[in-house]
């Protein structure tokens, strides 16, 4: 039995562990220790914590509610007007959410290609990712649609296929590797395309380029690094010794062996040097880049 | 009834018979169907999701909903959350697959299995209880908020709180009981409030945790 006096640490406790099942991070807690009342009374709490909990963040008003404006909800949102073709619609919001890295052309070079299954919409294209999209006339087909994989052959630049219904509300994603039979642990033999479940065609590429689109985060502590004044002793103290541990490797691939053997012609100085001028703001963006890659291209020549 | 729950049940019952518009029904079942989402999908992940893949979720469990007859539905609030939380551990699923790639790990599919009419039940009793709890916590004090605002509806948890307010872990941890203990009277409170005049106008029973006012 709990004491009364207690009682106030044995709730903190028993909500924090409901959190984690909510969350699932452990187990339901158990109230069996509790006399009746107490249980009564936490009982009563963990339906408020279950009522309350991940709330947060707060959604933004409705006018800026991304699921509105998906959903055509909110004035001037780029979904379709009546009339429009959602297909195109979907896309520009795509291109949108992405801020412009995604890329799209109304007009790709196998525009040309159609089938009885498949017509050529628009092409999408991020960082060396493309997906061509064609509409489905006829409805989505159940397993691999007759020429993707053929089409993915033929095309090697394309990444991956989608296949749209032409309201934009049915979609599906093929890569290669979905357009070939493939080997299950469980349940053997797999027929192609059966993993590609069908989704709004604004999820389906929402969800491909989102996993392949690196995500820059805020640097915890940036502010402070930038105001530490001189580093140049640290830096190189940092550079030398990440250089020393890279070099101590021994890899078994040969291009991973050319690569750390390019390391030796790579002064501690250069990077300690390209460190001071990013952290006094004397390099950055382009400029950045430039530099590395000039860096790189010294050392594997 | 309170007025929020009734403004939220007439706007449901004018969207069950056909005149109800989209736009004020999603404005309504947002925050609830965000909720059961990040639930479903950091019961499969352990972890807080990522908010677009949230979206995502809503944005298919609603048009799911839509797709439903609204007349047949037990409750429209209820069945918004049950699918936004089926939907978000597909979602979960989804993201383990991707990372681990599986290939043996299907979505569940809603739509071949009958939604549980239980669950249903207890997820629109669940968004009532929020509303009460909700004006509840305007009555804490601002500490008392804090803390359940971060650790309950945030992700935080005691001892990083307890941190930021500069604080003990166990300072904080009674805080919260406390503030845990005040939104549960005050929901009693609010319940018998409004349960009084439509069951017993007069010489109810008090209990010992009945509100004031009818003590009075």
């Amino acid at each position: 039995m709990v004491d009364a006096a207690d009682f106030d640490d044995t709730a903190s406790e028993l909500v924090d562990g409901y959190l984690a099942f909510l969350r699932g991070r452990g187990p339901e807690p158990d109230l069996g220790a509790l006399s009746a009342d107490q249980r009564r009374r936490i009982t009563e709490q963990i339906a408020i914590v279950s009522a309350l909990a991940d709330r947060a963040p707060a959604l933004p008003p409705l006018e800026q509610d991304p699921v509105a404006i998906r959903l055509g909800l909110v004035t001037g949102s780029s979904l379709p007007a009546d009339g429009a073709n959602p297909v195109e619609a979907v896309l520009r919001q795509l291109e949108l959410r992405f801020d412009g890295q995604v890329a799209l052309d109304f007009a790709p070079s196998w525009q040309h290609w159609q089938s009885a299954q498949m017509s050529a919409l628009a092409q999408c294209s991020a960082l060396g990712n493309t997906v061509a999209v064609f509409g489905a006339p006829d409805g989505l087909p159940a397993g691999e649609p007759a020429g993707v994989a053929f089409f993915l052959r033929y095309y090697p630049d394309v990444s991956a296929v989608c296949l749209t219904s032409p309201d934009a509300q049915d979609a599906v994603l093929l890569t290669a590797a979905d357009v070939n039979a493939s080997v299950d642990p469980a349940r053997g033999w797999l027929e192609p395309g059966v993993h590609a479940p069908a989704a709004p065609l604004e999820v389906v590429l929402g969800r491909y380029f989102e996993a392949r689109l690196p995500r820059w985060e805020r640097v915890v502590g940036l502010g402070e690094l930038i105001e530490l004044g001189d580093v140049s002793a640290d830096a190189t103290a940092v550079a030398t010794g990440t250089l020393a541990q890279a070099r101590r490797a021994r890899p078994r691939l040969p291009h991973r062996r050319a690569a750390v053997a390019s390391l030796k012609s790579l002064e501690p100085a250069d990077l300690a040097g390209l460190m001071v001028d990013v952290q006094a703001g004397r390099l950055s963006g382009d400029a950045l880049l430039s530099r590395l890659s000039a860096l790189s291209e010294a050392i594997a020549s | 009834m309170d007025s929020d729950a009734r403004e939220l049940a007439e706007l449901v019952e004018r969207w069950q018979t056909g005149y109800g518009d989209v736009r004020g029904l999603y404005e309504s079942l947002r925050e609830g169907m965000h909720q059961y989402a990040r639930r479903g999908i950091q019961r499969v992940l352990a972890k807080p999701p990522d908010e677009h893949r949230v979206s995502d979720v809503v944005y298919t469990a609603f048009l799911e909903l839509l797709r439903g007859d609204p007349a047949a539905m037990t409750s429209p609030v209820g069945l918004s959350k049950t699918i936004a939380y089926r939907r978000g551990i597909d979602e979960g699923r989804r993201i383990l697959r991707e990372r681990q790639r599986l290939s043996s790990l299907d979505a569940l599919d809603l739509a071949a299995s009958l939604p549980d009419r239980r669950e249903i039940l207890a997820a629109a009793e669940e968004e009532a209880l929020h509303q009460l709890v909700a004006r509840c916590l305007q009555a804490l004090t601002t500490d008392q908020r804090a803390v359940v605002q971060a650790t309950v509806m945030g992700g935080r948890t005691l001892s990083d709180w307890a941190l930021t307010v500069g604080t003990s872990h166990q300072a904080v941890s009674r805080q919260r009981a406390r503030a845990m203990e005040a939104l549960r009277r005050c929901v009693r409170r609010q319940r018998a409030a409004t349960a009084q005049p439509a069951e017993q106008p007069a010489g109810t029973p008090a209990g010992k945790e009945s509100p004031r006012g009818r003590r009075g």
